[in-house]
């Protein structure tokens, strides 16, 4: 008996579990059924949903378009907008799809509502007055010194005339600036220790132009795009090798072609620097509307003539993937803290000393840059990396077992032989 | 009159070789005809003639076998099918090494839009101005089904493999950067630390 009642027990329990669960579930249905639609609802979807991610409310392009307007574009048409929306993929509206998003049609009538009640803020005429005015701020170091000299001059001009005037008045003899440089000049009681100053100065002249042939420090050459390095591998933080593609198992890092800078700026028009001035570069070689965000049919595109500002001559064989991959070293510690400067330079032997990756490996260069003294200059004093290294496994044992210690230099594994670099 | 001549001459002549110090300038060399051979050097203006500059007509470069994009092309059929159809090849070893290269070629080529650990949103380094850079989906996102038709954690190695070869949306195509090989150890390494 008592099992009997306990087995009706459990059943009551179960069923009026349920019972409630059906109540439950009839509530919540018919709450989802009873269409109300607000705009708050639809701010939170919107933020919810993903929506916010690719478009904006105003007019500014993101991944999709601006929403602002966009019933207009769909000729008012709500049905088929909440059906697009729902799955965009049908072949009915045959445009580029985006995720679909199966949401109820309420829900998609409050996210629409939200969008709808959405103003662009009115860009006041003072606003734009502000705007010009710091622009006009940044006046470029060329005029300032400009204005300096043509002042200092002026002031020179003034106040030889106020001698003059001053001595007339005294009844002296009045002179020009050109007679009082002249005067200055070879009226000088020892024209020896002046001749002598002038030669130490000629010489020193002819001295470092002789010591600069073969030297390549400090080359910056003008490029055709104002390309700037510190706003991609610094602010934004993108590694070297993202578009020096082929430094790791290649002779040469490359310069990025057009098709690799449109990963990002297919979607980022404007720069913090030049705006889109310098980015409409790139569009003009690959023919790209930035503003329908496709490519133009039969373009006639055109490669962009960058320099090249590392170049090493034809008698010297340098090879990229050997430093980067197999030795591990940072870019920097060769080419300085590019991440830190504009367009691409050659860094000074200098710059390079104070490179934290240089002061560690216990290297100092001597020579200037992409001299041959400035390759051995690191040859000499790097300790080949061979403890965490696949490349120098087996050939670090027998180097212990041959030279009876732990460490040793490039030198070491022959990396002064001329053949290696010059054949 | 004509000291003075001699002299002007002789300043601007210093100054004029004082302005020669001029960084757009490489400076010269001793003998440039060991420096510049007749060969024609990578990124140098050349003509020649039937040679445009691209690859000869159905050579492979080295690693680029393009096995791939010859069978799936870029529409959302063939994202599909290629998360179907398309797993590791029968050579890829999930080791720790294909593990650690994947770590390093993902920081290399995917962390700084998809941050440091995968989890997309702000934590990118790249910030732009509209922002786009700043909303990419975590692949851990539950939310919003994609186009794979399931959320991005549900991703597969083949819908992955289509994404990076031929990019997505904000994401543009990474074929020409990253060797097919390279591109399984990227997916092979979210699958094991990011996504779990």
């Amino acid at each position: 008996m008592a099992v009997i009642n306990k087995n009706i027990l459990t059943e009551i329990i179960s069923r009026s579990f349920f019972i409630v669960f059906l109540l439950i579930s009839v509530v919540t249905h018919s709450q989802s059924v009873t269409e109300t639609s607000s705009i708050e609802e639809g701010k939170n979807l919107f933020e919810s949903q993903g929506c916010k991610g690719c478009h904006s409310l105003g007019t500014i392009r993101k991944t999709g378009p601006g929403l602002y307007g966009v019933f207009e574009r769909w000729d008012n048409d709500e049905a088929k907008l909440i059906r697009y929306i729902q799955n965009p993929a049908d072949p009915e509206f045959g445009i580029v799809a985006m995720p679909a998003h199966p949401l109820p049609d309420n829900q998609i009538r409050s996210i629409l509502m939200y969008i709808n009640s959405y103003e662009p803020p009115v860009v006041s005429a003072e606003d734009n007055v502000v705007m010009e005015k710091t622009e006009d701020e940044s006046l470029s170091y060329e005029l300032i010194l400009l204005i300096a000299t043509v002042v200092l001059i002026l002031l020179i001009l003034l106040l030889t005339s106020v001698k003059n005037s001053l001595k007339e008045s005294v009844s002296e003899n009045t002179e020009t600036i050109f007679q009082t440089i002249r005067r200055l000049v070879t009226v000088n009681p020892n024209k020896l220790i002046l001749g002598f100053i002038l030669l130490i100065f000629v010489l020193r002249i002819v001295y470092d132009t002789l010591m600069g042939v073969g030297v390549v420090e400090k080359y910056e050459p003008a490029q055709p795009i104002q390309f700037s390095h510190k706003v991609h591998a610094g602010d934004n933080q993108i590694d070297c090798n993202y578009c020096h593609t082929s430094a790791r198992h290649s002779k040469t890092a490359s310069i990025p072609s057009a098709n690799l800078c449109m990963n990002c700026h297919t979607y980022i028009n404007e720069g913090p620097i030049s705006g889109t001035k310098e980015i409409q570069k790139i569009y003009d070689a690959v023919g790209f509307d930035p503003e329908t965000r496709t490519y133009i049919d039969g373009y006639e595109q055109k490669p962009i003539e960058w320099i090249r500002v590392h170049q090493l001559p034809d008698l010297a064989y340098f090879n990229h993937s050997q430093h980067v991959s197999v030795a591990n070293l940072e870019c920097q510690q060769c080419h300085g803290n590019v991440q830190e400067k504009g367009l691409g330079a050659v860094a000074t032997s200098e710059e390079l000393n104070q490179i934290e990756f240089n002061i560690k490996d216990g290297v100092k260069f001597d020579h200037p840059t992409l001299t041959m003294g400035w390759c051995i200059d690191c040859h000499r004093q790097k300790t080949v990396d061979m403890e965490n290294n696949d490349y120098y496994m087996e050939m670090h044992s027998k180097l212990i077992e041959k030279h009876g210690k732990e460490a040793f230099s490039v030198e070491t594994i022959g990396g002064l032989e001329c053949g290696k670099c010059h054949y | 009159m004509n000291k003075k001549l001699i002299f002007t001459f002789f300043v601007f002549s210093i100054l004029f070789i004082m302005g020669c110090k001029d960084n757009s300038h490489p400076g010269y060399e001793y003998m440039p005809n060991m420096y510049n051979s007749p060969s024609i050097e990578t990124y140098e203006e050349h003509v020649v003639d039937q040679y445009d500059g691209t690859p000869v007509k159905g050579t492979v470069a080295r690693g680029y076998k393009n096995l791939y994009t010859n069978k799936y092309t870029d529409t959302i059929t063939d994202y599909l099918l290629s998360g179907e159809n398309v797993t590791y090849p029968s050579d890829f070893e999930k080791n720790t090494k294909n593990l650690d290269d994947g770590k390093e070629l993902y920081s290399i080529f995917c962390a700084h839009c998809h941050g440091d650990k995968g989890e997309g949103g702000s934590s990118g380094k790249i910030k732009d101005a509209a922002g786009i850079y700043s909303e990419i989906p975590s692949y851990k996102d539950n939310i919003a089904p994609r186009r794979s038709g399931g959320p991005m954690s549900d991703l597969r190695e083949g819908h992955m493999f289509h994404a990076i070869t031929y990019g997505y949306n904000a994401m543009g195509p990474h074929a020409s950067l990253i060797s097919e090989e390279e591109r399984w150890k990227i997916i092979y390494y979210i699958k094991e630390e990011l996504q779990k």
